[in-house]
């Protein structure tokens, strides 16, 4: 084979290669990051001040009689299959 | 280097690397909670130590040199810690091996591709497991064979026999090795008579170690249980509803499938390489006139060690196995013309990079990010965790279970026996400090996998049931249950009732989730 194609094929290999390699290590990299901010205890935090800011909104808001049933419902069967257990 | 003239720059690589290896798998696998495998063996290696005779006392999982040597790592340091430290080092060792073999065949620039390909693929153990027991045995006996001296051989029988020992799925492998080994033998130019005097000491070495273990069966009665053990695999295949030959099957269709996930299973296409490699170095070879028996020797060692992927395709299992015929692979490399042997190294560095440990996957399982670190530490007031880094929650979860195993000690004398229904098995270990165990099988399952401890427990603790009637009877038990808030045990399909008892809820953690211990009613702690 001659030896500029040679070069081209080796050069071809290495720059799909690398960008591959590029890829899969950005992806793991964001991966542990997503992970880390997971696992992390401000996210627990983050996580129960929405919770806490969720219901404070949602007892002080007008709720309409058509979600007011779906709310009773839903926490209704909720009861139910808890007590089941019993 | 010039204070250091026998030490190479490729086994400074070597070295460096198998420390790095050692160090980082031990700092890795002290953030692990794993109370499966780790609490198994660890059990196991504890009952030992307790007096309790292997094979009738507890269930041996692997073989008993296995739990031999762990538990002497117990007894030196009392913790899990030491298990880890014990695989950590033979793996290291194992590497170093691995790398003079190359090197004795190839120049030290393929030692460095090795030890590249390992640092990407399989830099840490994985479990404190018999893998790497057998990984050492098994490069080390074949490092032996090739050096062909009477001392040599007599130990390459002798180690390849230890494998055995340390696992008994290596049983129809060492007989297929020291049958190659004996043929190889005749295929080399010399007298009969030197011939048989090698043979008859490769199967002195063999055999020895093996009269030494049945005649210590034979002493402590125990050849009859022992014997039960080789129903192991039957149960591993009934398990999965298949056979032997579908197992075959279903190893070599993954091979060939899994290989197209390049992403996260890059292991798959270099086991493809190495396998084709030994394969087509043997029917190259019975074309040519002159062999080398040394490199056909390795071919089949490497091709055989695949049987430790048939039952399940683990990375860390080809690493610690078939990874040998490396060497091959290598040597093919090296044979080809500067063009193929670049775009071949080329490929060989893709796959390995690709790989990538710094994430938890198959090339490192045991991978724990950073803020899981920070949330783990070490505490010292359980001493068989001593050296581990687990999460706050889940030394309360354990913490609490020792307090209330204590005031059981001291205000229930009654009380004498712990049975553990759970498949964490660190509670069997940590239970075992305070109170008696019967169970054969350090846990047990009552949901998701009931299957397999009931199987488990119908070849080798078939007499659990009755002996549980007994003791729930007598009220001098405490049982650990996952959370199923039943008032009956279920062993097998007997369920046994638990009027007489209440629980305790053990603090919930995330590594172990809720679990209760039922305690007799007679027994008050408060």
């Amino acid at each position: 084979m001659n030896h500029n194609y040679k070069k081209i094929i080796i050069y071809f290999f290495l720059t799909v290669f690398s960008i591959l390699i590029i890829i899969k290590y950005s992806i793991s990299f964001l991966k542990n990051e997503i992970l880390n901010v997971i696992k992390s205890d401000r996210f627990d935090v983050f996580i129960i001040n929405i919770l806490d800011q969720k219901i404070e909104k949602l007892a002080n808001t007008e709720i309409p009689d058509k979600k007011k049933k779906f709310y009773k419902e839903k926490i209704d069967k909720i009861l139910l299959k808890i007590k089941e257990l019993d | 280097m010039r204070n250091f003239p026998y030490l190479k720059k490729s086994s400074l690589v070597v070295f460096s690397f198998a420390i790095f290896s050692f160090v980082g798998s031990i700092y890795q696998g002290s953030y692990i909670y794993d109370g499966f495998h780790w609490g198994l063996i660890s059990s196991n290696a504890q009952d030992l130590l307790n007096g309790k005779k292997p094979y009738k006392d507890f269930f041996v999982h692997y073989g008993f040199l296995t739990v031999l040597l762990q538990s002497i790592s117990l007894k030196i340091y009392n913790s899990v810690y030491s298990i880890l430290i014990l695989s950590s080092l033979f793996y290291s060792v194992s590497i170093i091996l691995l790398a003079k073999l190359i090197e004795k065949f190839l120049s030290s620039n393929y030692v460095n591709l090795f030890v590249f390909i390992i640092i990407f693929m399989q830099p840490f153990i994985v479990y404190p497991w018999h893998t790497y027991f057998i990984f050492f045995t098994s490069v080390f006996s074949l490092s032996l064979f090739l050096k062909k001296n009477s001392i040599s051989l007599f130990l390459f029988g002798f180690f390849i026999q230890l494998g055995f020992l340390f696992s008994e799925s290596y049983k129809i492998f060492s007989i297929a090795i020291i049958l190659l080994s004996i043929i190889i033998l005749f295929f080399e130019n010399q007298k009969l008579k030197n011939i048989i005097k090698k043979i008859i000491l490769i199967l002195l070495g063999y055999l020895l170690p093996l009269i030494a273990f049945i005649i210590y069966l034979y002493l402590n009665n125990l050849i009859d249980y022992w014997l039960l053990h080789s129903n192991i695999p039957n149960i591993f295949v009934n398990e999965l509803n298949s056979n032997i030959w579908l197992l075959i099957l279903s190893f070599i269709s993954n091979y060939i499938f899994e290989s197209i996930n390049i992403f996260s299973e890059s292991y798959y296409i270099l086991g493809i390489l190495i396998n084709l490699s030994c394969i087509f170095f043997l029917i190259k070879t019975a074309q040519e006139k002159k062999i080398n028996l040394d490199l056909i020797f390795i071919s089949c060692f490497s091709l055989l060690l695949n049987f430790m992927l048939v039952f399940r395709h683990e990375s860390f299992r080809f690493f610690c196995g078939p990874i040998i015929g490396l060497v091959i692979l290598f040597y093919f490399i090296n044979n080809f013309k500067d063009f193929n042997k670049y775009l071949s190294i080329l490929i060989l560095l893709f796959i390995a990079i690709i790989s990538n440990p710094f994430e938890k996957g198959n090339s490192n399982r045991n991978f724990t990010n950073s803020n899981q670190k920070i949330l783990s530490y070490n505490d010292s007031s359980i001493l068989k965790f001593r050296g581990m880094n687990f999460t706050k929650d889940t030394w309360e979860h354990h913490i609490k279970l020792i307090e209330i195993l204590k005031k059981i000690n001291n205000k229930c004398k009654s009380v004498e026996f712990f049975y553990n229904a759970t498949p964490d098995h660190y509670y069997y270990l940590i239970a075992s400090d305070y109170l008696n165990s019967f169970q054969k099988i350090p846990g047990y399952s009552e949901t998701t996998l009931k299957n397999y401890y009931d199987s488990m427990n119908t070849y080798f603790d078939s007499n659990i049931k009755n002996l549980m009637i007994e003791k729930i009877a007598k009220k001098n038990i405490v049982l650990m249950r996952e959370d199923y808030n039943n008032s009956s045990i279920a062993i097998g399909k007997t369920k046994i009732n638990l009027d007489n008892f209440y629980f305790k809820n053990l603090p919930f953690s995330y590594n172990n989730k809720k679990k209760l211990l039922y305690i007799p009613d007679n027994c008050t702690l408060n």
